[in-house]
């Protein structure tokens, strides 16, 4: 394994897409491209003079943003853009679907409403964590140029003084994969249909609810936050599922069930010596095969902290995403021209895609502010936009004491929400909700 | 502060109602205001609606290449334009068929079909003209009619699955089939001047009416299902 210096600095002229991120420029359609956004809301409206500079100091400090999408031959690739992008009023519809020849040619957005700094990603450039880095960094110098305020920095609020590190502009997949895959085979899962809304039209909803209550419910049931969140989800997804055959009897639509799987991003930085700020996550898919019979709250709980435990360890994980890499090493694949391997890829992504699970729960975990800048900062949200086929998302963080729990939706019916929020309150946790679309 | 008295969560001062289940919030002691600071903007920024007609064009001008190459190549070899007109047909047809329909947002079924087989008599008109005879108006037209209705209800049948049972439809199917055939030999009689008398289509016709007679009666008797269902069962 190749050993990088964590001081050694890095000059970006063009890198190459890493290994997560190579799917997604081949897979985007013009209704729909895979973002998530992270925002933080401030005690004081946003001067948009000042976050401009703060934006403009942090991509230079964050040289892996500022890229734009390029076609090679043989693979895409990212070349380096010495401008900043415009900075964007907020909209009623985030995560709506970006357009590559806009803006620059940035694959990044950041907006301001009110007392929001809000940052939309292309998933090519970077997954959550990455992303939650580049914001943090970007409101502490806005923070600084505004208030002066001195915010001690860290691995997550970097430092703009220095140069970028090459720790933080690695592909780490490339350089932390093993010799041995493991079989991608699953299942197809239940997914909730309804009825599509025009491609702009995008319904948030969000509920907030107060982390110790819910991290106390989850110890009863001594699994963790996530996992408690995953099984209420698998609760809700599966409920929508036999509703949708209409008061039937279970015995008569059992075999007609497919099972209910929820796709847990899991974050790799944690299981390997790197700080990279480009895409470093692989996933789990948890849940339960309805077909087998009623499943009650705790067995779903019981089922998801198992398979969770079984999978999110440094060596499964691994297996996992070498699995990828050594797919994109393959000689045949290289060679292949990249219009081809676009058709291919996108063949593949609408095979598999998002098909092997119902939804997805993407969980920042908890944020931690330095004192100086918490006290600016009053909330803190996670969004991820639709997928291709999953029109519903979930994405958590908590702050402050707060779970914040975003849902993103582009159907019509808002169901699976409700199921998700309801049973929440039936377990006796205060949910407070909000949305894009209450006025 | 007020809950959702379906849902039993707490709203946001901003909602009026609750998003989860659209039950509207009424509560005496604060009723709902215009938010001062709603958690997000109420402008929208507005996609563009996904455009396939630009990528139609472009495949339709590439299609105009092998239609100048062999027009050029007609032109030198015999000095005017004759033989490659039916390329010229051909590739009409191709863009009427498939490129035709990425112009349209919805897919018009009846619309589509219509207009495809508006297409094919037309270069069948082609065909007529430039190698002559004259069987346009007596075979062309009539088949194209009928080949149309058939296409039409084939489709009409099973894109909407739930309307009828499968027996039914395939009731249906069958019996047009023997019509059709039926069609096609009446045509042909017409055109080649021949009395009015059917002599094979009887062998399509007379299959098709009884099997899709027996679906149908199959598909009214509940207890004939039952039995068939008790004596044919593998598993």
């Amino acid at each position: 394994m190749k050993v990088i210096d964590s001081s050694e600095s890095a000059k970006v002229k063009w890198l190459k897409v890493d290994n997560a991120g190579k799917i997604y420029p081949a897979a985007r359609r013009s209704d729909w491209t895979a973002l998530f956004r992270v925002s933080a809301t401030l005690n004081e409206k946003i001067y948009p003079e000042i976050l401009d500079q703060a934006q403009r100091i942090t991509l230079k400090r964050f040289p892996q943003f500022a890229l734009k999408l390029k076609s090679g031959l043989f693979w895409p690739y990212l070349e380096i853009i010495h401008d900043s992008p415009e900075l964007q009023e907020d909209v009623a519809n985030p995560c709506v679907r970006m357009d590559l020849s806009e803006n620059k040619g940035f694959m990044l957005r950041v907006r301001y409403y009110n007392k929001t700094i809000a940052l939309e990603v292309f998933h090519v450039l970077s997954d959550g964590t990455g992303g939650m880095s580049f914001l943090l960094t970007m409101v502490a110098e806005y923070l600084r140029l505004k208030y002066g305020a001195d915010i001690p920095r860290n691995k997550e609020i970097l430092d703009c003084t220095e140069e970028p590190k090459q720790t933080e502009i690695e592909d780490a997949f490339v350089r932390f994969a093993g010799p041995v895959t493991r079989s991608r085979k699953e299942p197809d899962s239940y997914y909730i249909k309804g009825t599509r809304e025009p491609m702009d039209r995008i319904h948030v909803t969000s509920g907030v609810v107060p982390v110790n209550e819910i991290l106390s419910r989850a110890k009863e049931k001594q699994v963790s936050l996530t996992e408690y969140l995953v099984a209420v989800m698998i609760m809700a997804v599966n409920k929508i599922q036999l509703d949708s055959f209409k008061g039937k009897s279970f015995e008569k639509v059992r075999k007609k069930l497919k099972p209910v799987k929820v796709s847990v991003p899991v974050n790799l930085r944690k299981f390997y010596p790197t700080n990279t700020k480009r895409n470093f996550a692989s996933y789990v898919n948890v849940g339960i095969d309805p077909r087998l019979g009623v499943y009650t709250f705790n067995e779903v709980l019981k089922a998801v902290h198992h398979q969770m435990g079984l999978e999110v360890n440094e060596k499964s994980l691994n297996a996992k995403f070498s699995t990828n890499v050594l797919a994109e090493k393959n000689n045949l694949l290289s060679i292949t021209p990249l219009f081809i391997k676009n058709i291919a890829l996108r063949i593949v992504f609408n095979m598999v895609g998002d098909r092997k699970t119902s939804t997805v729960i993407s969980n920042l975990g908890n944020i931690v502010l330095p004192d100086e800048m918490q006290k600016y900062v009053d909330r803190i949200d996670f969004l991820v936009g639709p997928l291709s086929r999953n029109r519903i998302t979930c994405a958590v963080a908590s702050y402050k004491g707060n779970l914040v729990i975003n849902f993103i939706r582009t159907i019509k019916e808002s169901m699976l929400e409700r199921e998700f929020f309801t049973f929440l309150v039936k377990q006796g946790v205060h949910v407070k909700i909000s949305s894009n679309s209450g006025y | 502060m007020s809950y959702c008295v379906n849902c039993g969560v707490e709203l946001a001062e901003t909602e009026k109602k609750c998003p989860l289940c659209d039950t509207e919030v009424i509560n005496p002691h604060s009723p709902w205001k215009e938010p001062e600071d709603p958690p997000f903007p109420t402008n929208y920024e507005v996609a563009k609606p996904v455009n396939r007609g630009k990528v139609a064009t472009f495949i339709a001008i590439l299609l105009l290449i092998p239609i100048f190459v062999t027009m050029l190549s007609n032109l030198i070899a015999n000095g005017k334009i004759s033989w490659s007109l039916y390329v010229v047909g051909a590739l009409t047809l191709v863009f009427v068929a498939f490129l035709f329909p990425m112009y349209f947002r919805k897919f018009h079924t009846a619309l589509f079909i219509f207009i495809d087989y508006l297409a094919l008599f037309g270069y069948l008109a082609l065909i007529q003209f430039l190698a002559g005879g004259r069987w346009l108006i007596t075979i062309g037209l009539p088949l194209c009619i009928a080949s149309c209705g058939f296409t039409w209800l084939f489709f009409a049948l099973f894109r909407h699955p739930k309307r009828t049972t499968i027996l039914v439809r395939i009731a249906i199917l069958l019996f047009s089939l023997g019509v059709y055939s039926m069609v096609i030999e009446l045509t042909l009689c017409e055109h080649f001047g021949t009395p009015f008398m059917l002599q094979w289509s009887y062998y399509v016709l007379i299959p098709c009416a009884t099997l899709s007679l027996a679906l149908l009666y199959l598909d009214s008797r509940k207890d004939v299902k039952e039995a068939l269902r008790k004596r044919t069962f593998l598993k």
